[in-house]
């Protein structure tokens, strides 16, 4: 155990030197030991190899690191070092709820909000939200009916990541479905009336040009936009995600899900890859539709100056990583996340051979 | 019974680590400064939750103290919004978040964000014109007249400033200062906003013309049933206050009714106990008369509570214009000691159950899952 020796203790020193903040450095211990345990690609040697220099072994892995380019990556001690960016502006947007209140001169661009789930010792508690429809009450039975009337909705955590505790819920022909799974009505209400601390939004399905690569799931842009000095929010980088079998209903890459890269200018995505033993390997066709990974995105131009826009409107948030789901007849946010997961756009281009990440993150670490 | 093991104690029964703390020194503090009861009186009220100091407050008795709130229970309703009071702790991101009230909310110019070197941030009510640095500031100052200067989490009025220019000179809360003087002032603070400076209503202005008299009107929400207006004050500003009109800053109050908006039966704080004042202290005018827009200010209030279904407690501070009315805080734990003297909280059984569901709620959640958020 790394802690419990002179050096691992000379380490932790050497961390809070470093300025970690204090609820971040624990994450990385942890983060390092659950690499130690777990990562079985890498040996011994090329572990402590990937420490020494603050990377995760898994990590150094997919970046193929040698000792001539790792300094061109950010490494993930760096990118702790460096939190939190947002500062306690980051509860602006770290869960679902206020970010719908606080970007409501976008509402447009916002899922629709229909209810608030919760539990305390008093008992359950349906909360209407702010696009609730008229003549719908605060009772699990009322959302049965919204669903009967919707057909599909989403029920999602407030403030779950990476799609976890994300559900489909549908009704269609009489019969009520969960994640694609056919419920009755009694397992439906027993389903809703369990969870707590979960939003029920409108569900969104993806756009036809981005549905014909794989329908399964939402499949969500991922735009990364910089705002170091306040007025002049920039998109660093972006990337599309879809789904496979193997990620089900969420397309994130961990799951077993597909990135591509966005090309800034004119929103065509390519250069696909999937997660494969422990590395991204090419995955030009979807292993399931097999269907060319690649494209353009529609309303590319209206999801740029929107973000941009946002960018303006919160000048406070440097640091900002849109989840964005297409629809046919526009785009809505889903998401926005502070302290994102960047090591599909460090794999893309190293940050530090990056124009506009290797600037705002040399000045973050020089500060 | 050890300090710590009252105190667990007081976490057991539902108020958290700060809130329970805040209540132990209160009785602490009670129990050493409070002459004017006996050793009997004292152990009386903290068994009922109380300070003893309310006993002559409220004029307490073993018949009638169940119908006020006591403090124990005040501290215990200080959690009850949970995580989501962030929504409203702060000025900023209270003005985002009831954006949809935007008409109802004052003009938000600039934040004066922390850092070694000052940073301007342009908020969403900055004309366009306008750039982020001092001298903008200044340039809009000028074309204004007057700007509040508030820090962003500041109460009972600290952290404020009044900024005026008349004619070419410039005022710091009325106190005449040359133009560097100002912008010094500007250079050295960090987490204040500027925002436009309200001036009150002339029906108000008549009681206290030279300070901005706010009402505060107390709502309690619970999910699944309509919001309830529990109380409303009106509150003016004296020359004891300064620029505000805080009850603590020394300002006077009068009671409105919640129905018809007429205030009346004035009081100023003196010590514990709410001294009848009739009249204003300054003005000698009578502290009465009817609220304008006061249906208006019920329904945005109702409205405000509907569309923050998850804060179950607050307290609005809004300011009568001649022209409407603007909400400049709300408040998580808004103090309702006046309140219940004037109205005792548990006296309406309506009333009293949303308080005691309320406080159950709050003793549900623990320290984590307070609200519906995960950190």
């Amino acid at each position: 155990m790394v802690i419990s020796t002179a050096k691992g203790r000379h380490y932790l020193r050497d961390l809070f030197k470093w300025g970690i903040d204090r609820q971040f450095w624990y994450k990385w211990i942890i983060d390092v030991a659950n690499d130690f345990r777990t990562n079985q690609r890498s040996t011994f040697g090329q572990k402590l190899w990937a420490y020494r220099r603050g990377f995760l072994s898994s990590r150094s892995r997919i970046y193929g690191l040698t000792e001539d380019n790792y300094k061109n990556y950010l490494s993930d001690l760096d990118y702790f070092r460096v939190q939190p960016i947002n500062r306690w502006y980051s509860h602006w947007i770290n869960d679902k709820l206020t970010v719908k209140y606080m970007l409501f001169p976008f509402n447009q661009y916002m899922p629709r909000y229909y209810y608030h789930l919760g539990h305390n010792q008093t008992g359950r508690f349906v909360a209407r939200l702010m696009d609730c429809p008229p003549g719908y009450g605060t009772t699990t039975a009322d959302i049965i009916r919204l669903l009967q009337s919707e057909g599909s909705l989403a029920a999602k955590l407030v403030a779950g990541t990476r799609g976890e505790g994300f559900n489909k819920i549908s009704y269609r022909d009489s019969q009520y479905y969960l994640n694609h799974l056919p419920v009755s009505e009694s397992e439906m209400l027993e389903f809703l009336d369990q969870l707590d601390r979960y939003l029920i939004t409108e569900y969104l399905y993806p756009h036809q040009e981005l549905s014909r690569i794989w329908a399964k799931s939402s499949n969500t842009l991922r735009v990364v936009v910089i705002n170091d000095d306040g007025s002049k929010p920039q998109i660093a980088s972006s990337s599309m995600r879809f789904g496979t079998e193997r990620s089900g209903h969420v397309d994130m890459m961990i799951a077993g899900g597909i990135g591509t890269v966005v090309d800034l200018k004119n929103g065509n995505f390519s250069r696909a890859k999937i997660m494969r033993d422990g590395e991204l390997v090419d995955c030009l066709l979807h292993p399931d539709t097999k269907v060319p990974v690649e494209g353009t995105l529609p309303f590319w131009p209206e999801i740029v100056t929107t973000v941009e826009a946002i960018g303006r409107y919160l000048p406070h948030i440097r640091f900002m990583a849109y989840d964005i789901i297409i629809t046919e007849s526009g785009f809505k946010i889903i998401e926005i996340n502070s302290r994102p997961w960047v090591y599909f756009e460090n794999y893309n281009q190293p940050f530090y051979t990056h124009p506009i990440y290797g600037r705002f993150f040399r000045r973050l670490l020089k500060r | 019974m050890s300090r710590n093991s009252l105190n667990m104690n007081l976490r057991r029964w539902g108020s958290n680590l700060i809130n329970s703390y805040r209540f132990w020194q209160e009785i602490y503090q009670d129990f050493r400064s409070n002459q004017q009861t006996t050793l009997c009186q004292k152990l009386w009220a903290y068994r009922r939750g109380f300070r003893s100091a309310k006993i002559i407050m409220y004029g307490l008795n073993e018949q009638n103290y169940r119908q006020y709130m006591s403090d124990l229970d005040f501290h215990r309703l200080g959690s009850v919004n949970g995580r989501h009071r962030r929504w409203i702790d702060d000025k900023l991101t209270m003005k985002y978040v009831l954006h949809a009230f935007n008409d109802h909310l004052p003009g938000y110019y600039y934040m004066l964000d922390q850092g070694q070197n000052l940073k301007i941030h342009r908020l969403p009510d900055c004309p366009g014109e306008y750039g982020t640095d001092i001298e903008a500031i200044m340039a809009l100052l000028e074309s204004k007249g007057n700007l509040a200067v508030k820090l962003l989490a500041g109460s009972q009025g600290v952290g404020f400033y009044k900024l005026s220019c008349q004619e070419g000179r410039f005022f710091v809360n009325e106190e005449p200062v040359d133009r560097k003087y100002v912008e010094s002032l500007l250079l050295g603070l960090r987490d204040y906003i500027i925002t436009e400076f309200l001036t009150g209503h002339p029906t108000l202005s008549s009681i206290c013309a030279y300070r901005a008299n706010s009402v505060r009107v107390m709502t309690i929400k619970q999910p699944g049933t309509p919001p309830l207006i529990v109380g409303a004050l009106m509150r003016f500003g004296c020359a004891q206050s300064g620029s505000v009109d805080n009850i603590s800053a020394g300002g006077a109050v009068s009671l409105v009714d919640i129905d018809t908006g007429r205030f009346d039966d004035g009081r100023q704080l003196v010590g514990d106990e709410w001294k009848e004042c009739s009249s204003h202290p300054d003005t000698g005018q009578p502290l009465e008369g009817e609220l304008p827009f006061w249906e208006d200010i019920k329904s945005t209030v109702t409205a405000i509570c509907n569309y923050l279904p998850l804060l179950t407690w607050l307290g609005f501070d809004i300011i009568i214009l001649e022209q409407g009315f603007k909400i400049i805080e709300i408040n998580s734990q808004a103090g309702i000691a006046l309140h219940n003297y004037y109205h005792p909280l548990y006296k309406e059984r309506d009333c009293e159950r949303l308080f005691k569901q309320a406080i159950a709620r709050s003793q549900g959640r623990t320290r984590f899952d307070s609200g519906g958020g995960r950190v």
